[in-house]
This record gives C-alpha cells, structure tokens and sequence, in this order.
C-alpha cells in the first residue's frame, strides 16, 4: 500500500501572502503539527495543498463535521465474505505510510473525537487504534495539519487548551489588495482591471463584519463572481448570483451589497 | 445605476430605506456612521439638505414627487456624496475670515474634489450623482446658485457644455489639477480665486436663501467650524430636536389581584475589580446594590396572558434538529453501530445494543439574562427611534421574552447604572423562570435611566446569579450604547478591561457573555471585552428587536 493516489502532480497555484511558505517549511521539518486560522475562503485549503506539492508529500484532507466519530478518523472493522476485516480511516493511512494529514474546520468535530489526535501530536507520535488492539508508529514522513476559523468559534465547538497547545499556528486573513488582485485575476483568467474593482467590493463588504454581516465576502465567491463575468456575463447578475446572494438573508443588507457592486461599474 | 430587478424592490419610504443606506454609508465609507431621518425645519427660507453631524448623517424626506426607485436613488447618492466627506474631506475647519460666498464656492470645490477621489474607486457613483445634477429647467442666469449648480455640473460631467466665463475658468482650474486630488490646499485655492471672480462681478449672495444646488449633497456644515457670532446658523439647527412625544405604554396592564403584597428587597454585594495598570485585582471594590420586588401571595394565573401580549412576533425559538447515534430505540438503524454489533459478535464479544438513530431535538435548555445598560446616555431620545434608546432596548428585551415564552428557555430582564464603585445599582426586574405579571411589566415600563456603566461589576453580579442556574446553556447578553465608564474613573481603558476580565472570568465557569450595541463608535472596545464573535454593532437602532433575536437564537444554541 502507498498513497500515491493521494500525491498532487501539478503545481497547485499558490501567491504568498507573507512569510507562510518558509514558515511552514520549517515547521514540517520539525514535523510540527500546525494550526491554519482563518476566515472562511481565504486560502488556507489552497496553501496546504500547495505546501503539499512543494515538499512532494501526499496529502489525505478530511472535512470535519458534528456528526463524525473517532471511527470516521482513525477506522473501524467491515464484515466481508470471510468474516471482519478492518479499514484504516484517512488519520491512520497518513500515519502510517507517511503523509500530511489535512483536517479541515477541527472545530466543527466534537471532542471527544478530536482527542483521538493527541498522542500524535505530542513527542510519542503514536496513533493507538484501540478496536484493532493495535499501536501505530508514525512514519517520519507524517504530518499533522488542521485549519479552523476563529471568528465562527462557539463555546460548544471551541479548541481546547489540551488541543490547542500542541500545535504550532500561522494565522490567515483575506490578501492584501493587490495580491488579492493578483490571485483572481489568475484564477479566473480576467485582466487585473476587473479583479481589482471585484476586490474593491469584497473590502468594502468586510468592513460591514459585525455591522450586519457575520462574514464579509471571502476570496473564493470573488474567483466564482470572475469567472462568470469572464464567460460573458452581465457584471450585477454575476455578483449578485456568487457573491451578495449568498452572503446574506437579510433583504436590506442584499440591497446595499448590490448598491455597493454597482457603485464599481460603469454601464 | 439600479438593476432591473432591484427597480421594483426599492423601499417605498424614507423610512424603510434607512437600514439598508445605513449598511451602504457603512461599507462605502468603512466606518459606522447611523442615517437618521431628519424632521427638523431649517431655520432659513432654503430647503432642507442633508446634515452630518457626528457620526450621523440626517436625511431629509426630500423626493416628494418622485418614484420610488428615484427616490432610493436619490437617497443612495446623498450617502454615497456623505461618504465622500467622511473619507477625504477634513472636518470642522475654522471658518476664519471666509465670507459667506466664499465658504460656499470652496464647499462647492471640496463636494467636487472628493467626490472625484471617490469615483475613483467607484466608477459607477459618476452616473448616480449624475443623475441626481440636472440643471433646472428655468434655464441659466446669472444667479450665485445658477452659476455654482453649473460649475458642480461642468466637474462631473465631461461632457457638459457652458458658455460662461466663470463657469469654464472653474473647470479648467480644476482640470488642471485632476492629477493631484489629494492635495486638499491647493484647490481650496481654486475655490478662493473664484469666490474673488464673483466678488468682482458683482454677483449677490444671500445666504439666508441659498442651499447647495444639487439636491442630494449635504449642508456642508460638516466641512466648518463658525464662531459663536457668525449669524451662519446651520450648524445649530440640528440641535433643535422636537420635543419628544411621550411614548404609548408597553402595555395596558391589569390589575393585579386584590391579595398581592409586595416587598421590596435591597442587599449588598461586594466585587472585585481588574486593575489593568496595577495589573492586580483589587477585592472587594466594588459594592453591587441589588433590588428586586418580592412577591408575597400572587397567584401565577395571570402570567400566560401577560406574556402573550408581549408575543409581537411569532416565536423565533429553532428546534435544532440533529440525528442522535446509539440510541436504544429509534427510527433508523445506526450503519456504523449495526456494523460493529455484527463485528463483536464474530469477535465473541458482547454488542453494544444501542443501535439506532433517532431524530431530536437536542434536549438543550438555556438560561439568558437580558442586562439593560440603563445609564444616563440610554435617556437620550433619538429621532430615529422616536423615543430614548432605553424604551428600545426595554422593547427589544421584552421581545425576546415573548418569544421565549412558548419554549423551555428561561429569560431574565435585569437592568445596572453605577455612579461610582460603592454603589452599582443592579435591578431583578424579572428573574429566569419567574412568571411575569402586570407588576412586572410596569416596573421595567417605568424603571429610568441614570448616572454611568459599570459594566464589569455588572457582568460579575449576573454571572453570580446564573451560576445558580443548571440549564445546558447559561448566558448574560447586554444591551448596551455606549462604552463603560463611571465618574470616579480617568482611564478610558481602565473599565474596558476590567469588563473584558469579568466576561473571560464567566467564559471560563461556561458562562456566556455576548453583546448588542447601539453606539455606532463601539468598535474600539466592544470586541476587547466580548470577544470575537460575541457582539452586534446595531447602527440602524430599528434593528435592535432583529438582531438581538439573532443573537437570542445563537446564544440559546451555544453556538455563539
Ligand atoms: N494566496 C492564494 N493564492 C492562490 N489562490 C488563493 C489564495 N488565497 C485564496 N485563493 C483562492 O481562494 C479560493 C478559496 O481558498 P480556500 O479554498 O483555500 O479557502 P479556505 O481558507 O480553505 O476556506 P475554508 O475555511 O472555507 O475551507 C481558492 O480556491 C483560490 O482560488
Ligand atoms: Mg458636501
């Protein structure tokens, strides 16, 4: 068994934001579990899998969720023809065949699942799958890294210091506008003219976090707003569809959104 | 500059628009600013235009006439010039030696300088101000405002055409420096050397009847400082607020029956205080004076209809549906347990028998504490609101327990203001799981608004009281317009800390603290005590009920 399957062979295009690349770098060399905080579409998913394209490891990603159990992380026995037989969930194939494990939003996990990660986040870097009676070492290639975002945190879901501490974290935020510039206009393949007024308007909506929104407009509805407008249609109805729509219920604040958007074209 | 659809969901009313040019002004402008209508008259014969003052733009119901869509419009362009101002213009300059018509020359240049800086970044504002510029239909003259209404034109439209002198003097002036629209100084000068034009052509100006020509651009009081004697009496006309209209009641209360006595009961408590410059928490500093009604032989009957009078809206309470795993008995089977009940089996172990999956309500119970800031500023009467912030907030609160009313969550409405560490007066209004009675209602009705915000002391005096409570979830939200201060304290910082100290103090015991806010200014401080995610900044106060449902809704989740 190896993980080939799960290895990235093109580049997965990435535009630093500051120092993250090197940062990370370091950090896996020490295979140091890491934290990627962050608002929600802002490149931290991007990052990993680029990090895991330039240091040529596998990357196995796994969404957490309410409903997920220990089981779901580290694996559990199946019956077959001959009896059970026992998968490894995507924790254990990372650890054991030497991977970078990605958990994405831990905090949506309950806990008592998340706890399953801390002897491999200590210096013993074990995994013990308790069903199979069985220890895993970790192979020297793995590495631990989840993302979470810090402005959505409850009481209920909120890391705790016995987690927390374990991890070393770099902090995201939306890019600067001119690299926020620069990453539309690449994704979606528009001029940068276009990009930067798209930009324009999701800096202007952030400023409304707290004031009516709970989130301003992340950098992925920007890269979904350019390609329609890309593929030729109407700028509003592009912005409106990806980016005021589904940002907020609230009728008065779709209003200013799309008076805002409108503000940045001339028609 | 309105999109098909958006034509026909223009707000109908002044009114109406406000939230939504309040978020827009906001955005725009990236800063809290309130948008209130304005009722007051001006004080000269010139029609009303749009006034900021601090932090609040006041709107005139102007657009009589006109249709809904082009009202809004014309509503978005009176934000949008506002924020112009608010993001390039400097404030309050000393008017000095300026003589009327030259205040009015260099207001007309700086409307246009920042409006300019602004369409830079928004493009699409060209045609909105546009739209909103027609000359009328009188035809030019000579007049003062003929002349400025069409330099204002001959700056934003390229493509106007005037055959006056003046008019494209002003315009090549300012074209020639379109490179350098930051430099404030330098188109003052503009506006300086064409004020003296006007002077030398003898044109007249009466101040007392001129407004800004376009009708969307504010008073430009905004822009000046005018001394005590100039008889430039814009600037105070904001201040003549009408007198406020006495509120109708909350309720028509009944009569409570003949046998209830009540008592009233005062007690002392001693808190500790955070002394962010000491570094030290000072015990026993603070002295929390508690007041609470008792009730001594009042049936309850009265309760269900007292409460569902408060019901002004349907219930917002969310069943929060989620699959419950391992159940003994349930409408699905649980896969993965069903899975591992055959494995042990084979393994020769013994099953776990718990096996199904049941749909529930998670069996959450909640406890908030509604806490009303009730100090002095809370007695303010805003015209937005028309009435104080304090009847708002006592409106809102009151709201949510109607809406509580037909769940199991427990709400209480306590209220503080302080006036100095030894005494935080903190009232019991209405206690979690206490039925509400007429009594009730009228105390929080007429409870009034004095001195300072100690929030801290009050925060750990709520926290103390929900301690004693073992619902699932248990939370103190306040409802606040300001930030905390108190006459015996010189460091603004001082009770900002020791407040964000007592909500980490009640976070810790699993007590949830969040915050609701009327004080557009609120985030320099608010997210220091609550933290992230823990707070609403309302700048549209009709949005209070709304959002402190929300944070109702969330809080009584945990999932704040
Ligand atoms: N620095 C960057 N370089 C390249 N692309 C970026 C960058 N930042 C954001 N993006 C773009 O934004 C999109 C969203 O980013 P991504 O999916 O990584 O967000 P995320 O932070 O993981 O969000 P979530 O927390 O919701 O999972 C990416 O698909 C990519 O197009
Ligand atoms: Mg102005």
């Amino acid at each position: 068994m190896n993980l080939d399957a799960y290895r990235l062979d093109v580049e997965p295009y990435y535009r630093p934001c500051g120092h993250e690349v090197v940062l990370f770098e370091q950090a896996h060399s020490h295979r140091l579990p890491l934290i990627l905080k962050g608002p929600t579409g802002c490149g931290k998913t991007r990052f990993v899998e680029h990090m895991a394209w330039r240091l040529r490891r596998p990357l196995i990603t796994v969404a957490c969720n309410e409903d997920m159990t220990a089981s779901d992380l580290v694996g559990r026995y199946l019956l077959d023809a001959d009896g059970t037989c026992w998968h490894d969930g995507p924790l254990t194939l990372a650890v054991r065949y030497g991977g970078i494990c990605y958990l994405d939003e831990i905090v949506e996990a309950r806990q008592d699942t998340t706890v399953v990660i801390h002897p491999l986040t200590d210096s013993r870097r074990i995994l013990p799958l308790d069903k199979k009676g069985e220890i895993v070492r970790a192979h020297p290639d793995f590495q631990l890294v989840v993302s979470y975002n810090p402005g959505y945190q409850s009481r209920s879901k909120d890391l705790k210091q016995s987690t927390r501490q374990r991890f070393a974290a770099l902090e995201f935020d939306y890019p600067e506008r001119e690299a926020e510039t620069e990453i539309i206009a690449h994704e979606a393949d528009v001029g940068r003219e276009l990009a930067d007024k798209l930009v324009g308007i999701a800096r202007k909506s952030r400023a409304l976090k707290d004031r009516g929104l709970d989130e301003g407009i992340s950098t992925r509805m920007l890269t979904y707003a350019a390609m329609l407008i890309r593929d030729g249609m109407p700028p509003l109805d592009s912005c409106a569809m990806t980016m005021t729509n589904p940002v907020t219920d609230d009728p008065d604040m779709v209003l200013a959104l799309r008076a805002i958007v409108e503000s940045y074209f001339t028609v | 500059m309105l999109a098909e659809a958006d034509l026909r969901r223009c707000p109908p009313t002044l009114d109406l628009a406000i939230p939504s040019l309040t978020y827009f002004l906001d955005g725009i402008a990236e800063a809290g600013v309130q948008v209130q209508r304005c009722n007051v008259a001006s004080a000269s014969d010139a029609p009303q235009r749009p006034i900021i003052t601090e932090q609040v733009l006041l709107l005139p119901d102007q657009g009589v006439g006109l249709s809904d869509a082009q009202r809004y419009s014309l509503h978005l362009a009176s934000a949008a010039h506002v924020a112009a101002h608010l993001l390039f213009s400097p404030a309050r300059l000393p008017v000095g030696k300026l003589k009327p018509m030259g205040l009015a020359v260099i207001s007309a240049i700086e409307d246009a300088r920042s409006e300019q800086l602004l369409i830079r970044e928004h493009p699409g504002l060209r045609q909105l101000f546009l739209r909103h510029s027609a000359l009328p239909l009188s035809g030019p003259d000579l007049s003062f405002a003929s002349l400025v209404s069409r330099l204002n034109l001959a700056l934003l439209d390229d493509e106007y055409r005037d055959d006056n002198y003046w008019v494209n003097k002003g315009r090549d002036l300012f074209r020639a420096r379109l490179d350098a629209l930051d430099d404030y100084d330098s188109f003052r000068a503009i506006g300086s050397i064409l004020a003296n034009d006007l002077g030398q052509m003898r044109v007249r100006f009466n101040p007392q009847q001129y407004a800004v020509p376009q009708v969307y651009r504010d008073d430009n009081s905004y822009l000046w400082t005018f001394d005590q004697v100039s008889d430039q009496s814009v600037a105070e006309v904001r201040f003549q607020n009408p007198q406020p209209p006495s509120p109708p009641p909350l309720n028509e209360p009944d009569a409570l029956p003949e046998t209830a006595v009540t008592e009233e009961l005062v007690v002392r408590y001693d808190y500790p205080e955070w002394d962010a410059r000491l570094q030290m928490r000072r015990p026993d500093w603070c002295i929390v004076v508690e007041h609470r009604t008792v009730f001594v032989g009042v049936e309850n009957q009265k309760q269900k209809n007292a409460v569902s009078r408060l019901m002004m809206s349907p219930s917002q309470h969310l069943d929060r549906k989620r699959r419950m795993r391992r159940q003994w008995e349930g409408e699905d089977i649980d896969l993965n347990a069903a899975t591992e009940v055959l494995v042990d089996r084979r393994l020769g172990l013994a099953p776990d028998p718990r096996i199904f999956l049941r749909p529930g309500k998670a069996a959450r119970r909640a406890t908030i504490l509604l806490l009303l800031d009730m100090s002095q500023s809370s007695n303010d009467y805003r015209a937005d609101i028309g009435g104080t912030v304090l009847q708002l907030a006592k409106r809102a609160a009151l709201m949510s327990l109607g809406a509580a009313a037909g769940t199991e969550d427990r709400v209480a409405v306590h209220g503080f203001f302080s006036n100095t560490r030894e005494a935080v007066h903190y009232f019991r209004f209405l206690d979690p799981g206490q039925a509400c009675n007429d009594l009730i209602l009228r105390r929080i009705e007429t409870a009034e608004a004095k001195y300072s915000t100690r929030m801290g002391a009050a925060i750990r005096h709520a926290t103390a009281l929900l301690r004693k409570e073992e619902t699932d979830v248990r939370a103190v939200v306040l409802i606040s317009d300001g930030a905390p201060s108190d006459i015996d304290v010189f460091h603004a910082d001082y009770l900002i800390e020791d407040a964000a100290v007592a909500v980490r103090e009640a976070l810790r015991e699993g007590i949830d603290a969040a915050c609701v806010t009327l004080d557009p200014q609120a985030a320099s401080y608010v997210r220091r005590i609550f933290g992230n995610g823990r707070f609403s900044i309302v700048d549209n106060a009709m949005r209070l009920g709304t959002v402190l449902r929300h944070i109702y809704a969330r809080v009584s989740h945990g999932s704040i």
